[in-house]
């Protein structure tokens, strides 16, 4: 090129060299045109001498506006000054070309990025004559390079200021680079750190524990694997860390490094073993509870059988023998015995509502409460009561269970009547995910300040004279309701009724037994 | 058929020596023509049945009451054992229950017991009791003889 362009030179052409001196000129200036690069000559007052299509789009100048301009000009304020720095050299010799990437400003204002080649024309006597200069577009470089710089700025911020410990694992179990949040975790520096492997810090027992994943991420069978591993701190402290691993890999997917994430969950994995600790506690109490309400009940009915049966037959045989003092005091005997029975027989009974096996099939509660009537047939004959009910609905519940709290509180309501007839009515309501089924009455209400107490075991609100019982009944539905997952309520008026409310779930969650 | 006026052979397995008692006072109000035979556990009882060691000469009973919570071998094992034997599985068994809650666990077991019985707190339905089985055995007298 250098070669044509001096080709041009008049000075230098010949008359009868002008048809070739006219075609090269004309070869020059297409190739000048066609170029892909911008193209210019610039003189020694630094104006554009020429310049081609290809410099105007980078510049965003038309050629004859171009023309009236120096590089100077229109160059970004930040660099307008670069080419100057190189000039002396260039022109000293020192340098064949001044090549550096600088800005200038197109005609609408925008920032275009050139890399800038220039090298000076001479004439035979060495003087400078004119410049010429290459312009490339590297705007699209440029800025692909700025938002790499961005973005690998905005990775080390983020990575500085996760939350979570991060690093970088060598395939062979160094740490790279480690985050600020990862030394605090494990109360080493970063240089620390950079010194040791994974493996190092691991607990003992949980050295080989990420071995598996991270075998399965290097052969590409899992994209990333999680596991909770226990490690040991600078200061020997055992910490619980929950670990996600993925692995980075080169362009030709070859595992380069393994990215760890770390948060510190040992106040979580201590909290999870307390409440399991209790939990397990709780069952075990209330399971012993439950045996111990079992068999004292049980054990407790042979001497109980003793005391009774013995003072019967003392009765039966030497009655007449005895003074009626004698025979009212073997009466208490008897009938203190009698009510200890009773007793027993309903502490054995609350006991076992949670010793039977929880496997609840759908049963109709119509079916539950028809055999409550029918248990309580002679009560409901005797009070000329009136009960009626809802339609019931079909759900999972242990039938035996159900029937018996229908029993002890349509039992319940027309124990405690009013002096008007008694009314009872089964409401039932669909409250959702549950039914709700109230017991409503008209007797003789309760006041609210005894509402909790009710449904404690062998808690009365009258004497033996008044109401028969022992105070299990309430206690017992209690438990059946809330073993079935529902809860029970009450709502009443002195003098105008009581309604004994309880829920049940529409579908049973899968347990095991007991509860 | 059993002779008219042979009593009728119980054998009562119970530890408990006042139920012992109890059932043999029963016994007498409940008027029964009876032989009470009394072993303590349910190894004796097994031997009894088997008339083995001292119990070489016994007669076969024509009725068993067995309690339940019995040392060494339990009521559970001898009911099993009684129900396997072919010779004596024929034998009419009365269990005795402390609670009503414990024949429901038993009935799970499919032991085949004749019947069941809660022992009563009230000596009246003890005595009902009694003659129940006295009752009980005039229907299965007719029933395998004793001896066969």
């Amino acid at each position: 090129m250098p070669a044509k362009i001096r080709s041009v030179e008049p000075a230098l052409a010949q008359p009868d060299d002008l048809a070739m001196l006219r075609e090269s000129e004309e070869r020059f200036r297409r190739t000048f045109e066609l170029a892909g690069s911008g193209l210019a000559h610039i003189g020694v007052d630094r104006r554009f001498i020429r310049v081609n299509r290809r410099l105007c789009e980078i510049l965003g100048y038309p050629e004859h506006e171009l023309l009236k301009l120096r590089g100077k000009d229109i160059s970004h304020p930040e660099d307008s000054e670069v080419i100057n720095e190189q000039r002396p050299s260039l022109y000293a010799g020192e340098i064949d070309a001044v090549r550096l990437d600088k800005r200038y400003i197109r005609k609408n204002g925008a920032v275009v990025w050139v890399h800038f080649t220039m090298v000076v024309e001479r004439d035979a006597n060495g003087v400078p004559q004119y410049e010429i200069g290459v312009y490339e577009d590297i705007t699209a470089r440029r800025q692909a390079e700025d938002a790499l710089r961005l973005s690998e700025e905005r990775f080390r911020r983020t990575f500085e200021l996760a939350d979570s410990g991060l690093a970088h694992v060598s395939l062979d179990g160094r740490f790279l680079r480690v985050n600020r949040r990862m030394c605090e975790i494990f109360g080493y520096s970063e240089a620390e750190l950079r010194n040791l492997t994974a493996k190092d810090i691991s607990h003992p027992q949980d050295r080989d524990l990420a071995d598996g994943p991270r075998a399965r991420l290097f052969a590409g069978e899992i994209e990333s694997a999680r596991l909770d591993k226990r490690y040991l701190r600078k200061d020997g402290r055992l910490i619980w860390v929950n670990i996600a691993i993925a692995m980075e890999r080169d362009a030709e997917g070859r595992p380069l490094y393994a990215i760890s994430v770390l948060d510190d969950i040992t106040e979580r994995k201590n909290a999870e073993a307390a409440l399991r600790e209790a939990h397990e506690e709780l069952k075990r109490s209330n399971s012993d509870l439950e045996q111990f309400a079992y068999v004292a009940s049980h054990d407790l009915q042979e001497p109980l059988r003793m005391v009774s049966s013995y003072a019967q037959l003392l009765g039966r045989r030497y009655g007449d023998k005895l003074g009626t003092d004698a025979r009212e005091f073997m009466g208490y005997i008897v009938d203190g015995a009698a009510r200890m029975k009773q007793l027993i027989e309903d502490l054995l009974a609350y006991s076992r509502v949670g010793t039977k096996t929880r496997d609840f099939k759908p049963i109709e509660l119509d079916k539950a409460l028809s055999r409550a009537l029918l248990n309580l047939k002679a009560a409901i004959d005797e009070s000329a009561a009136a009960v009626t009910h809802d339609p019931l609905p079909t759900l999972p519940a242990d039938p035996a269970q159900l029937a018996q709290v229908f029993q002890n509180l349509i039992g319940n309501a027309l124990k405690f009547r009013s002096q008007s007839e008694p009314q009872v009515h089964v409401a039932v309501q669909d409250r959702g995910e549950a039914y709700e089924i109230a017991v409503r009455d008209n007797g003789i209400g309760i006041e609210p300040q005894y509402f909790e107490r009710i449904f404690m075991v062998f808690q009365r609100l009258h004497n033996k004279g008044e109401y028969p019982g022992t105070g299990i009944g309430l206690a017992i539905v209690k438990k059946v309701v809330e073993r079935h997952g529902g809860s029970v309520r009450v709502e009443s008026t002195p003098g105008e009724g009581s309604a004994f409310s309880f829920t049940l779930p529409k579908h049973q969650k899968e347990t095991g037994n007991g509860g | 058929m059993v002779d008219e006026n042979r009593p009728v052979e119980i054998l009562l397995v119970e530890d408990n020596p006042g139920d012992e008692r109890l059932t043999r006072e029963a016994l007498k109000e409940g008027k029964v023509y009876s032989n009470l035979h009394w072993v303590k556990d349910g190894v004796e009882a097994m031997e009894f049945l088997r008339r083995q060691g001292k119990h070489r000469s016994v007669p076969r009973p024509d009725i068993i009451l067995l309690d339940l919570n019995l040392p060494k071998r339990d009521g559970r094992e001898v009911l099993h054992d009684i129900k396997n034997d072919a010779d004596l599985k024929r034998i009419p068994v009365v269990v005795l229950t402390t609670s009503k809650a414990e024949e429901d666990v038993l009935r799970t077991y499919n032991l085949h017991a004749n019947c069941y019985v809660t022992k009563p707190v009230d000596l009246e339905k003890f005595i009902v009791v009694v003659k129940s089985i006295d009752a009980f055995w005039l229907t299965v007298v007719t029933l395998p003889p004793n001896g066969h």
